[in-house]
């Protein structure tokens, strides 16, 4: 082995690939390819999703704002329980509110 | 060969053909001599020529072989730092490389086997060089590494494999 100048003189390359060798390599492009628009396109839905919660988020905060607005801008409304007692109450729907409550005949109002 | 360049960057199905039947039979010896595992030497060359179809695009050199080396080496450094990996959690032995190929002369078996004993570091330089002929200059695109670092390896590596090759051959006849 001393007398060896070149350790791979003797060394012959033998080894010969699948015939099917090129038709795994593009099965494994077309696999990738898939794989990139899956991911591209799971990402995509990701992104408009996340987009729209935002959007919607933001919307109906703004909405809530309003709808609070216009329930404290409603018009009053007094509502007679007897001849004697009312009671104020405030909002157009049906969620009445009661404020306060008087008797006229003992103190005249509140 | 600039014509089939261009026509690989443009991810051409004809072009990758062309770059198959070139080099794959180059890429599969120098994998399976690093890797000494026929399916997954095999394995790695596919993963190669996939690369190059999809990194083609970024292709900035006219050299073709070196970047395609390039990528079935940094395919196979990868491969060992897994085996490393494996081999920490396991029992196994560390140099264990499974042949599965059965009909070879005798004198590939025994460079193969002082091969597989080769650290890495010594191994990659001194196959591109012995194996694969290529230039220090070359090698040093590929690597990453310096002119006279990938000399002194390939020297080292050389006297490495020569020891190994002795003690195999006392082994043998003894």
């Amino acid at each position: 082995m001393d007398s060896r100048e070149d350790i791979f003189k003797d060394y012959i390359k033998m080894e010969h690939l699948n015939e099917n060798f090129e038709e795994s390599v593009f099965r494994k492009i077309k696999n990738k390819k898939r794989q990139r628009t899956v991911m591209i396109s799971t990402l995509g839905t990701f992104l408009l999703g996340g987009f729209l919660f935002i959007s919607g988020t933001l919307f109906f905060q703004g909405n809530g704002d309003q709808l609070y607005t216009k329930s404290e801008n409603s018009v009053r409304e007094d509502v007679t329980i007897t001849d004697n007692v009312i009671f104020a109450a405030s909002d157009e729907s049906n969620n009445y509110v009661i404020e306060q409550v008087g008797n006229f005949e003992e103190y005249g109002t509140i | 060969m600039n014509e089939l360049i261009e026509k690989l960057k443009v991810k051409d199905e004809w072009a990758l053909k062309e770059v198959m039947k070139m080099y794959k039979g180059q890429i599969f010896n120098y994998l399976l001599l690093m890797l000494g595992n026929r399916e997954q030497a095999e394995e790695l060359t596919q993963d190669t020529f996939v690369r190059v179809y999809f990194k083609a695009g970024s292709l900035r050199t006219d050299n073709l072989k070196a970047w395609i080396y390039k990528i079935a080496t940094n395919l196979a450094l990868s491969e060992f730092r897994k085996k490393r990996i494996k081999n920490l959690f396991s029992l196994g032995d560390v140099n264990e490389i499974n042949y599965s190929y059965d009909q070879k002369l005798g004198e590939n078996i025994i460079i193969e086997e002082a091969l597989s004993l080769l650290p890495e570091k010594y191994k990659v330089p001194l196959i591109m060089k012995e194996v694969d002929n290529f230039s220090f200059e070359e090698m040093s695109d590929i690597l990453q590494k310096p002119v006279g670092t990938l000399k002194s390896l390939v020297f080292r590596g050389k006297e490495k494999m020569r020891s190994k090759l002795e003690v195999q051959l006392g082994g043998n006849n003894g």
